[in-house]
């Protein structure tokens, strides 16, 4: 399962990256990038495959990120998720779901 | 998965000529080549034109060697024969075999886990190519638990005669060989991938395993062979082969009661022994010539001495490396089953076979040897086994003689075994009126 570990923090490290990662706003939520993608049929199936931990992780951020929004508050700053500390916990697992998908389109357009 | 088309008739003849040159006589028995590499990985091939060609990797990774903790392991081994690797998909292994019309299966037994792949003789590449795949599971957790649904469905089809007879196991040898074949329901979702890639590591083992091949040539074969890669971490690890003896019960509902009744038998890797105890098993009774027809021998005579009550019975002898069972597993109303067994021990516990009985035996086994042999499909789970247990392989004719070489005594000698060992009880159902093996001896 080593293939499985989380990449943390940005592939490159830039200073405009780190300016429109704040100006996003979710990280004042508390939520990591990878709480807000669209969960189409390829996300939805990643996150079905998470190891149990990760995914109550992940369910705790957003519901934690809701009720903070129906309260319209934000959390304090010193646990908004940091640029650096931003962990792509889905990615390895998002990844291994496209190339599935891509192969079976491969097939279903070569046989 | 499976291609039915080659097996119809008209087909098939077409398919020889296309393939093959000299097609083999149907009957005949074929010259097998056996290879030993340098990793001591043994190969062994019978080398018959024959339309579908059958490779298969057998790997001592079954159920003896599960602990306490993973016993299942190997049940899940089987499971995961059709699921993703490291390198490949179980989509790409599913589609790819089924485009060739292939098929690729996974099969086990107490000492073995083995997978067998059959193609079109001239697609043998491509079953290959997947075959090798399977020394590297990737165990992904989530098609293991989407594939629990085919756990409960295997293990729901399990008959009562093989729950009792995996119940004697555990009776006869407590733990390794005492272990089940099939998943205990208590291990459904709690063996994690990593301890199924720890017991796949340390039983993946190029000195104990064997690819064998039928219809397919040995360099090919050996080629194939010398290239696999086998996950690293392995050694040679122990498993108990203790004889102990004693009962291991399980009550269910309903009016019938199981039971199996075993004592030490005969051990695979003493060829003599082995066989003896197979010529035995024929000569008490090893089941009806006829449909429903009554198998002659001593335990047929136990049984109508019994009373007239409908019980179905048969000897069973299971040889493995270093132990073997035989008894008999007998199954009958819960009113009746008491008197049966209690029958039946008796004749097991007489140790005497006659001239007659041995002869027949002999005959028997000779007939189902040379059938075997003559099967593709059974050919190459017979030399899968073989080479697996003894890293070497008998030719039909070598078999044939091995067996007339057994002296009656040598039966006799085997029966005596049988007779002196404890005695050990697996019985499930209604057990009202099973007997302790306390009360057999």
């Amino acid at each position: 399962m080593s293939n499985y570990i989380a990449r943390k923090g940005p592939l490159v490290f830039s200073n405009l990256g780190k300016w429109a990662y704040n100006l996003s706003g979710f990280n004042q939520y508390g939520l990591h990038r990878d709480d807000c993608l669209y969960e189409n049929e390829d996300v939805a199936e990643a996150i079905r495959r998470l190891p149990r931990k990760l995914y109550d992780e992940r369910n705790y951020r957003i519901i934690r990120a809701l009720h903070l929004s129906m309260t319209k508050t934000i959390l304090p700053k010193e646990q908004w998720t940091k640029y650096e500390e931003d962990v792509k916990y889905l990615e390895p697992y998002l990844k291994e779901v496209q190339k599935e998908r891509e192969e079976r389109e491969d097939w279903n357009k070569n046989h | 998965m499976a291609c039915n088309a080659s097996k119809t008739h008209l087909l098939r003849s077409i398919a020889k000529r296309g393939y093959a040159t000299c097609p083999r006589l149907v009957g005949d028995t074929s010259p097998i080549a056996v290879n030993v590499l340098d990793n001591k990985l043994v190969v062994a091939t019978a080398d018959a034109s024959v339309p579908v060609s059958r490779v298969s990797i057998v790997l001592r990774a079954g159920s003896r060697y599960e602990a306490y903790d993973t016993q299942g392991a190997s049940h899940l081994l089987r499971l995961a024969g059709t699921l993703s690797t490291e390198r490949s998909t179980a989509f790409a292994i599913a589609r790819n075999i089924q485009q060739v019309g292939g098929t690729l299966t996974a099969w086990g037994d107490r000492e073995f886990v083995g997978y067998t792949v059959e193609t079109t003789a001239d697609n043998v590449e491509t079953g290959l190519r997947y075959l090798q795949d399977l020394l590297q599971p990737a165990f992904k957790p989530w098609e293991l638990k989407d594939n629990a649904k085919t756990l409960y469905n295997q293990l729901d089809s399990v008959s009562k005669e093989e729950r009792a007879i995996e119940l004697a196991h555990k009776a006869a040898f407590r733990t390794g060989l005492g272990n089940s074949i099939y998943i205990p329901r208590f291990q459904l979702g709690n063996i994690s991938s990593e301890s199924l890639l720890h017991f796949v590591g340390s039983t993946f083992n190029p000195s104990t395993a064997a690819v064998v091949g039928v219809g397919v040539d040995n360099n090919l074969l050996s080629g194939f062979a010398q290239n696999l890669i086998f996950p690293s971490g392995g050694g040679a690890i122990k498993s108990n082969n203790s004889y102990y003896g004693g009962d291991a019960r399980k009550d269910t509902a309903g009016d019938r009661a199981v039971v199996a009744v075993v004592g030490e038998g005969g051990v695979a890797t003493n060829q003599n022994e082995a066989l003896a105890f197979a010529i035995l098993r024929q000569a008490v009774g090893g089941g009806a010539a006829t449909k429903r027809g009554k198998s002659a021998g001593a335990f047929g005579e136990a049984v109508s001495c019994a009373g007239d009550a409908p019980v179905s019975y048969q000897a069973i002898n299971k040889s493995y490396t270093d132990a073997g069972v035989f008894g008999f597993v007998a199954s009958a109303g819960s009113k009746d089953i008491g008197k049966a067994v209690e029958f039946l021990v008796r004749a097991l516990k007489s140790g005497s076979v006659s001239d007659k009985d041995v002869a027949r035996g002999k005959a028997v086994l000779k007939a189902r040897a040379l059938s075997n042999y003559s099967s593709d499909g059974e050919l190459s789970k017979q030399i899968a086994r073989q080479a697996a247990i003894t890293r070497t392989v008998l030719e039909a004719d070598a078999l044939v003689a091995a067996i007339d070489a057994v002296s009656v005594q040598q039966v006799q000698a085997a029966a005596k075994k049988v007779a002196g060992s404890k005695l050990s009880v697996g019985a499930i159902g209604n057990l009202a009126n099973v007997p302790y093996a306390s009360d057999l001896a």
